[in-house]
C-alpha cells in the first residue's frame, strides 16, 4: 500500500517595522492565487498556508506574520524557530521604516537558524510621490546584511508582489541542505504527538 | 522607544510578568475578546519561565543579585576544562529557568490541544526515571524505575518474593488491575517509607527509593505523607502510555516552559486583542490607598471601575483589572500576599561535556530527550557531610535544542538544608559524570566535565494557595518552576479568568467565527 507523499514544509516569516505592509503583501500573495482554507478565518490566524507543486513535488509554504508584536519590538524568539526564509519588509515612503532595518536584520541574525535565507523588500512603490528611500539604498542594505535578494513591491498594485515569495522558495529549494530536517525543524520522529489523535504506539504492531 | 497610544484605551486587563500563568491568562482573555496589555519588566519573555543564552543568563545572574526577589544567592561559574571541550558560543545555549516536565495527563497539555496550540510546540519524550546508586559502585549505577509488571518480573536483581511484593505494593497504590487501595483511617500519619517498610510489604530501601523518585518530592521518603505520595505515583501511572509506550511525561523543546510561554503570548497577540511591551512594568497603582487598605477604586470614579496605573516608561494607563505576582506589582498591592508555607530549594543548572546518552536510551521509539535521575539521601559525600535530602537531576540532551551536540544540560535540585548545598550538588554531578558513560555503549568511559554551573536558592510555596483578590488587583501566589509543571497553575489561572470574564466556559478556545473588534458599524 502506498501512502500519499507528505508535502515538504517550508517555513517563511515576515518581519519589519509596523505599517510597512507585511500583511497586505502576504494576503496579496496567498489569496490572489490560492483559495484560502474555509476553516481559517482571516483574523486570528497564526500563519497562512500555500500549497506549491514544483517539479512534481508537493510543498507546503507556511507564511507567518508578526501578529502586531513588531510594534514594540516584542517578537518572541520562538517565532523564528525553524524558519527557512525571512522577508524583511520596509515602507519606501517612510524613511524611519527603512532606517530601522539594521535592527531587524540583527534580530533575525540572533534568533533565526543559521543559514536562514533573507530577502529585503521595499514595499509601497505605488506611493511614487512620497518615496523617501532610493532603490539603490535598499540594494546596498541587502548586500551589507547578506540578504540574497532585494526587490521593491506594491501589494496594492501587485507590482512585483509575488517576486520575493517566489525567490524565497526558489532559493530554499536550490540551496543544498537548506531543507535538511536536521538543520532546523525537529526530526518529526522524535516529536511526541500530545493531541492523542495519533495512535498510542503499544509494544506490538497490529499490522 | 515611544509607547504610542497605550493610553488611548481602557484595557480590560493589564498583566505584568510573562510567566506561565500570566501568559495562559493573556491568551485565554484575548481569545475571549478582552483587551489585554501584557508587560514584562525584563527585555525577554518568560520572567521566572525564561530560557536564556549564556550571555543573557550571566546578565540575569548579575541582576538577580541586586534585585530582591524569591531567587537568592545566585552564582554563575564557568569551569576550566581541557581544550576543545569547552563552552560553545553563547547563542548555542537555551538554558531554562523552567525545565519542568509535563505529565501526559496534565491539564495544561489538554488545554493546549483544545486551543489548537500544541502544533506550535515540539514535545519530546522524558524517557525514564532512574535511581542513582553512588554508594555501591556496580557496573551500572543507574537503576531504571520499573514502569510495569513486566519490568518488575524482568528485573534480574530482584528475587521472586520481592517481585511479587513490589507488584502487590504497586497494585495497592495505583489500583493496577483492580487492586483497590487501602482505605483512609489506618494510613493517617503514615509516611511512604513506613507504608512500604511495614508488613505486608517489607520492601528494601532500593525499592523504596524507586517509588519515592516517582513522587518528585524533595523530601525524604520518611517525610512524605503516604496519601501525597500515593497521589503522585498514581499520576505517573495514569500518564504512562498515553502518548506512547513506556513513558509518562514530556518536555518542550528549547527550554520547556519558556517555549510554552512564548507560544501562548503569540496566540494572544494573533487575536489582535493583546499588546506586548517588554522591559516595562507597573511602578504605581494610583487608586491604591495603602493607608486604608480597603478598596482600590473609589466608587465616585467617573470611569466605572477603571484603575489608573503608572508604568516604568512614565505612561499612564487605565484598566479594569490588574494581574501579576507580588514581585511584579508595586509593594502596596503585593503586601497582601501571604508568605506562609515557603520552603527553600536549591536549583543548579549545569552544562556538561557529555551527552549522557546512557540516560536517554529507551526500548521504544521515539528517542528520549530527557530523563530524571533520583539520588537518594545520604549517598553523596563531601568532606564530612552528605546530602540530607534526595537530589533530583533532570537530564536534557542536545535534542532539546538547549545545548550543542555532545553536551547536555542538567537541572539539579535539592531542598535547602542550611549548608554546603552547592558543593553537594557539584559533587553529585561530578559523580554522575565519573560513573555514567557519555555514549549508549557503556564501555566507552571518557568522563565528562562540568563546563558551566548556575546555582541559586529559590523560595517555593509548598502548598498551592489560592490567589488573593483585592478588588480588581489579582495577585498570583509565588511559584518557582522546578522539576514538574504542576497542575494547580491552571486552576489559579482559571480562577482569575472567571473573575474577569464571569465564567470558565470556553477557556482558551479559539473563537471560530467571531470577528474580534470590528470597527463599530452603528447606523443612524
Amino acid at each position: 500500500m502506498s501512502t500519499p507523499e507528505r508535502p515538504t514544509v517550508i517555513k517563511a516569516l515576515l518581519i519589519g517595522p509596523s505599517s510597512s505592509g507585511k500583511t497586505s503583501l502576504l494576503k496579496r500573495y496567498v489569496d490572489d492565487v490560492f483559495e484560502p482554507d474555509d476553516t481559517t478565518t482571516t483574523i486570528g490566524v497564526d500563519f497562512r498556508e500555500k500549497k506549491l507543486t514544483i517539479n512534481k513535488k508537493l510543498y507546503r509554504l507556511l507564511l507567518h506574520d508578526t501578529a502586531g508584536q513588531e510594534r514594540f519590538r516584542t517578537l518572541t524568539s520562538s517565532y523564528y524557530r525553524g524558519a527557512h526564509g525571512i522577508l524583511l519588509v520596509y515602507d519606501i515612503s517612510n524613511r524611519d521604516s527603512f532606517l530601522s532595518m539594521p535592527r531587524w536584520f540583527e534580530e533575525a541574525e540572533r534568533f533565526a537558524p543559521e543559514g536562514v535565507i533573507k530577502i529585503l523588500v521595499g514595499n509601497k512603490t505605488d506611493r511614487t510621490a512620497q518615496r523617501a528611500v532610493k532603490a539603490s539604498e535598499g540594494e546596498e542594505l541587502a548586500k551589507k546584511y547578506g540578504a540574497i535578494h532585494f526587490t521593491e513591491t506594491s501589494a496594492k498594485t501587485r507590482d512585483h508582489a509575488k517576486e520575493p515569495f517566489q525567490k524565497l522558495v526558489d532559493t530554499v529549494l536550490s540551496t543544498p541542505g537548506a531543507l535538511d530536517p536536521n538543520r532546523v525543524v525537529a526530526r518529526r520522529a522524535d516529536v511526541v504527538d500530545v493531541s492523542g489523535q495519533g495512535q498510542v504506539q503499544g509494544g506490538g504492531c497490529a499490522c | 522607544m515611544s509607547i504610542e497610544a497605550l493610553d488611548q484605551t481602557v484595557w480590560d486587563t493589564v498583566i505584568t510578568g510573562t510567566g506561565l500563568r500570566e501568559s495562559l491568562l493573556a491568551a485565554a482573555l484575548a481569545r475571549a475578546g478582552k483587551k489585554v496589555l501584557h508587560l514584562d519588566r525584563n527585555p525577554f519573555y518568560g520572567d521566572e519561565y525564561a530560557a536564556l543564552s549564556l550571555d543573557e543568563l550571566e546578565a540575569w545572574a548579575q541582576d538577580a543579585k541586586i534585585r530582591p526577589s524569591h531567587i537568592e544567592s545566585v552564582q554563575y561559574r564557568t569551569h576550566p576544562v581541557p581544550e576543545n571541550l569547552g563552552l560553545k558560543k553563547s547563542r548555542s545555549y537555551t538554558l531554562s529557568l523552567s525545565p519542568g516536565i509535563l505529565y501526559a495527563a496534565s491539564p495544561i497539555l489538554s488545554l493546549l490541544v483544545k486551543g489548537n496550540l500544541h502544533e506550535s510546540l515540539e514535545f519530546l519524550k522524558v524517557g525514564g526515571w532512574f535511581v542513582y546508586d553512588a554508594v555501591t559502585v556496580s557496573s551500572d549505577p543507574l537503576k531504571r524505575v520499573p514502569n510495569s509488571r513486566e519490568d518488575i518480573f524482568n528485573d534480574k536483581t530482584l528475587d521472586p518474593r520481592t517481585k511479587r511484593v513490589v507488584v502487590r505494593a504497586l497494585k495497592s497504590m495505583v489500583g493496577l488491575e483492580g487492586g483497590g487501595s487501602e482505605t483512609g483511617s489506618t494510613l493517617d500519619n503514615v509516611s511512604l517509607q513506613q507504608y512500604l517498610e511495614r508488613p505486608p510489604f517489607r520492601l528494601p530501601s532500593s525499592i523504596i527509593a524507586a517509588f519515592t523518585s516517582l513522587t518528585l518530592s524533595h523530601n525524604r521518603p520518611n517525610e512524605i505523607p503516604f496519601d501525597e505520595a500515593e497521589r503522585k505515583i498514581k499520576r505517573h501511572f495514569d500518564s504512562l502510555g498515553r502518548f506512547g509506550a513506556g513513558f509518562s511525561a514530556v518536555i518542550g523543546r528549547y527550554g520547556s516552559g519558556s517555549e510554552l510561554v512564548q507560544v501562548l503570548c503569540r496566540a494572544a497577540a494573533v487575536t489582535g486583542n493583546a499588546v506586548y511591551v517588554l522591559a516595562n512594568g507597573i511602578v504605581e497603582i494610583q487608586e491604591a490607598d495603602p493607608a486604608s487598605g480597603s478598596t482600590l477604586t473609589t466608587p465616585t470614579q467617573p470611569t466605572e471601575q477603571a484603575i489608573r496605573l503608572c508604568l516604568n516608561s512614565g505612561d499612564l494607563i487605565q484598566t479594569r483589572h490588574i494581574v501579576g505576582t507580588s514581585s511584579n506589582l508595586p509593594t502596596e498591592a503585593s503586601s497582601i500576599q501571604s508568605s506562609s508555607g515557603n520552603t527553600g530549594v536549591w536549583m543548579s543548572i549545569y552544562v556538561v561535556s557529555s551527552s549522557l546518552k546512557q540516560t536517554l536510551r529507551t526500548d521504544d521509539p521515539p528517542t528520549a530527550a530527557g530523563a530524571i535521575i533520583y539520588i537518594p539521601a545520604e549517598s553523596i559525600q563531601i568532606d564530612n557531610c552528605s546530602n540530607i535530602n534526595p537530589i533530583y537531576v533532570a537530564v536534557h540532551g542536545s535534542d532539546t535544542g538547549e545545548c550543542p551536540e555532545g553536551q547536555s544540560v542538567l537541572y539539579v535540585s535539592m531542598k535547602d538544608t542550611g549548608s554546603n548545598e552547592v558543593e553537594l550538588l557539584d559533587a553529585a554531578v561530578k559523580s554522575l559524570l565519573q560513573n555514567l558513560s557519555p555514549e549508549e555503549d557503556i564501555t566507552n568511559s571518557t568522563p565528562g566535565h562540568i563546563l558551566l554551573s548556575v546555582s541559586f536558592r529559590t523560595l517555593v510555596d509548598l502548598a498551592p494557595s489560592t490567589p488573593k483578590f483585592r478588588d480588581n488587583v489579582h495577585v498570583l501566589p509565588r511559584h518557582a518552576p522546578m522539576i514538574e509543571t504542576p497542575d494547580f497553575l491552571v486552576e489559579q489561572t482559571m480562577e482569575i479568568y472567571e473573575k474577569i470574564v464571569g465564567s470558565r466556559v470556553g477557556f482558551l478556545e479559539k473563537a471560530s467565527s467571531q470577528e474580534p473588534e470590528t470597527p463599530e458599524e452603528m447606523s443612524g
